[in-house]
């Protein structure tokens, strides 16, 4: 074991760290300022908003009340008039360029006013330039410059009050010009595309009249002196009028100046041929000129029919059909000549028959007058008939005058010749003139009128184109005598006061007449006395009338004439009743 | 007069907008309920730290106290055991001088003796040294650690306190932007209700 101890085997303690807590300052979220600064935000944001709802309101209104200002106080006559002369300051119309919303709803509403006034005049003006341009007396351009020198000096004018207004107004009015500008422009293009039109058309009728007076001469002779077929002059008219059509620039003008080109072309062809055929020469044979045309001969437009011939057949039946309406209306002429010498010649007869018939036989008057009768031209009067017309005037057949008066009304009589044949059958040559002068008459229809009136009022049956058998000694004949006698007595009275009735107001005349006279009281009396003839008032019959049943009438007279027989009571009984039937007819 | 179909259309506009508001209040007041939570909660859990830490702080401050106290021991217990080998050392010196005829309280023996002694004392006395300083140190540390604790505690409650009123205070702004959106729903409402009626 060591015997020395050596000191140092114990250190000093070391000192250590203090174990103390590190005092840490804690993090503070300041939410407080944030919130209130969010909420001071959404203060100023709904600040704002309301501010800025607040000024929308009162522009709103500001704008409603600059609208209402111009309402109740409409832009005058003179602000317009100084408007249209490019003076908008002091003049009211609002602040221009001004921030003020009143102002400027004012400028905006008075430009509104001022365009309205601006278009009216402005659509004014150009209706009276659109008239003008109908009218022919504005050209495009004279139009263009109104309209552009308009618009641009009101939309000057406009654009000082409000820039958008007059934007507006040129729109407008270019929208409006642009009618009427290409309304100018039309119209030019038209008048002068038709005076282009007219020129050509002019040219083209000269060249076609040219064209057919070549044609006319059968062919022609050129510049080298060679004779030429009219279709080779006709060629070079063809390229003419195609050309210049097509100059035009108008297909259907080319289409439709060919196609009339064309038909000059054929109508000159056939007048030309035409004429020549209808010449003296040509006309004298018809037979034989048609014969011409089948072969191909004309005369000097014998090539000209001859291509016609060949290439248009129709325009060789045109001139083979003008030809025969020209023999034709020859042929009429000539018989219309004949039948005027005719009837010359037949009132030239009824006339000296006229005359001839009141004279005595054997005067040397009516001698005089037989000669010229007999000198008249052939057909006036039938010379068979001649020896029964001058003989001595007798009754004549009433029925047969009257059927042929009647014919003649009813057109079954219709020529001279149909009278003359009846001369000596049943009419006098007296009863013949006056059927003639009554054939001739030109108001016949007046005529027929009265004379079916009077066999009406008879009671004769007039049925139009019908012979009625007429007994000259009946009744009806004797009512018919009665009332043409009553006739001629009011035309006669008329006459004396100076006075010309129609055969229709004697007819009327005649009816008005005859219901006075049926009318009367004696003719009422007659009829009392028919209805009351067989029968008592108590409807038992009379002694020995009970044979008459039934009305007593014009038309059952024969049969109870029938039914009376011999017996001579009954036979006066019928006479009676005959003349209370003449009374109660009117006719006394 | 009967009501045309544009008026019901404007009262229900209007009866939307007053819903509208009035939700909008709602939601302002539950912002609010939920800031003053949050400050009362911030309170709360301060006051919770705080004891939760000065707690920790006795017992850690206690165990340090301990610590140093049985450190100073261990010191003793070193100046003991330097002094009983001293004397095992000196003891042997004499046996050696003993046995060798030598005069056991004169000479070198003596000598030697003397400074086994002095070494050790010096030792000793750094040992009883260490023993006081670990006692001293174990005062002062937990002196500190309580100190600290507290320093921090009450900046802890003092923070506390702040976000709490930062809280009251966000409850207060946010109360106030609802209704001021609420009411500014109702004044937007209106009028457009009269526009339409």
């Amino acid at each position: 074991m060591a015997t020395r101890i050596e000191s140092g085997q114990m250190q000093v303690r070391s000192v250590g760290n203090a174990p103390i807590v590190q005092v840490q300052q804690q993090q503070i979220d300041y939410v407080g300022p944030r919130a209130e600064a969010q909420a001071a935000g959404t203060m100023a944001q709904i600040l704002d908003r309301m501010s800025a709802s607040a000024f929308a309101d009162a522009a709103t209104m500001r704008k409603e009340e600059g609208l209402q200002f111009v309402a109740s106080n409409p832009i005058s006559q003179e602000q317009v008039q100084l408007a249209k002369d490019g003076v908008v300051t002091g003049l009211g119309l609002g602040g221009v360029g001004t921030q003020n919303i009143f102002e400027q709803a004012v400028a905006k509403a008075r430009s509104f006013e001022l365009s309205g006034h601006f278009e009216m005049e402005g659509r004014n003006e150009l209706a009276k330039l659109l008239a003008d341009v109908e009218a022919g007396k504005a050209s495009s351009e004279q139009v263009s410059t109104k309209i552009k020198t308009m618009t641009d000096g009101y939309s000057k004018s406009l654009s000082s009050v409000d820039a958008e207004a007059g934007i507006k107004f040129r729109a407008t009015m270019a929208t409006h010009g642009n009618t009427v500008l290409n309304a100018a422009y039309t119209a030019e293009l038209k008048r002068e595309k038709a005076q282009r039109i007219a020129k050509f058309d002019a040219d083209f009728d000269n060249g076609t009249r040219l064209l057919e007076a070549t044609i006319s001469q059968g062919n022609f002779v050129d510049s080298t002196g060679q004779t030429r077929s009219v279709d080779e002059l006709a060629d070079i008219f063809r390229k003419n009028v195609t050309t210049q059509s097509m100059i035009l620039g108008d297909a259907a003008l080319q289409k439709e100046y060919s196609t009339k080109f064309e038909l000059a072309l054929r109508n000159a062809k056939v007048n030309a041929v035409t004429k020549e055929l209808t010449s003296d020469a040509n006309m004298a044979d018809p037979e034989q000129t048609l014969a011409n045309i089948r072969a191909g001969s004309a005369g000097k437009m014998s090539p000209v029919l001859q291509s016609m011939i060949v290439n248009d057949f129709d325009s060789v039946a045109k001139v083979t059909a003008n030809f025969m309406v020209a023999v034709n209306t020859r042929k009429s002429i000539a018989d219309e000549k004949r039948a005027g010498l005719k009837r010359e010649g037949e009132a030239a007869a009824i006339n000296l028959l006229e005359q001839i018939f009141p004279l005595p036989d054997g005067s040397p008057k009516k001698k005089q007058l037989i000669s010229q009768l007999t000198a008249l031209p052939e057909g006036s009067i039938p010379i068979g008939t001649l020896k029964d017309l001058l003989a001595p005037s007798g009754e004549g057949n009433a029925a047969v005058n009257f059927n042929l008066l009647n014919g003649i009304y009813n057109n079954t009589i219709t020529r001279p010749d149909q009278i003359w044949g009846l001369v000596g059958k049943g009419i006098t040559g007296k009863q013949a003139i006056d059927a003639l002068k009554l054939l001739n008459t030109e108001d016949r229809r007046d005529s027929a009128t009265l004379d079916r009136g009077i066999s009406q009022l008879a009671g004769v049956p007039v049925v139009p184109g019908s012979v009625v058998v007429l007994d000259p000694k009946g009744e009806e004949f004797k009512r018919i005598s009665e009332l043409k006698a009553e006739a001629l007595q009011i035309q006669s009275a008329a006459a004396a006061e100076g006075k010309t009735l129609t055969p229709r107001q004697v007819l009327i005349q005649i009816e008005d007449n005859l219901l006075k006279r049926r009318n009367s009281e004696d003719a009422k009396a007659a009829q009392r006395r028919i209805d009351e003839f067989a029968k008592n008032a108590d409807g038992s019959y009379k002694n020995g009338r009970d044979w008459i049943t039934g009305p007593v009438t014009r038309d059952n007279l024969p049969a109870l004439r029938q039914k009376a027989g011999n017996d001579a009571q009954k036979l006066r009984d019928i006479n009676e009743l005959e003349k209370l039937l003449k009374r109660a007819e009117g006719r006394n | 007069m009967a009501i045309t179909p544009g008026q019901m259309t404007a009262g229900a506009g209007l009866l939307d907008a007053y819903a509208a508001s009035q939700a909008q209040q709602a939601q302002s007041i539950n912002t609010q309920t939920s800031y003053l939570l949050q400050a009362r909660d911030t309170l709360a859990v301060a006051e919770v730290r705080a004891d939760m830490s000065e707690q920790y702080a006795t017992i850690q401050a206690g165990r340090t106290i301990k610590r140093a106290e049985i450190e100073a021991q261990n010191y003793q217990i070193a100046g003991n055991t330097l002094l009983k080998n001293m004397r095992a050392t000196n003891a042997s010196v004499r046996a050696r001088a003993a046995a060798s005829g030598v005069v056991v309280g004169e000479g070198s023996n003596l000598g030697i003796q003397r400074e086994n002694v002095a070494a050790t004392m010096r030792d000793v006395g750094i040992s009883d040294l260490n023993a006081l300083t670990a006692r001293v140190m174990g005062f002062e540390d937990a002196s500190a650690m309580r100190q600290s604790t507290e320093y921090q505690n009450y900046l802890n409650t003092f923070t506390a306190q702040r976000q709490a009123g930062q809280y009251t205070q966000a409850a207060s702004a946010s109360r106030m932007t609802g209704g001021l959106l609420a009411n500014a729903t109702l004044a937007k409402a209106v009028p457009t209700f009269l526009k339409a009626m």
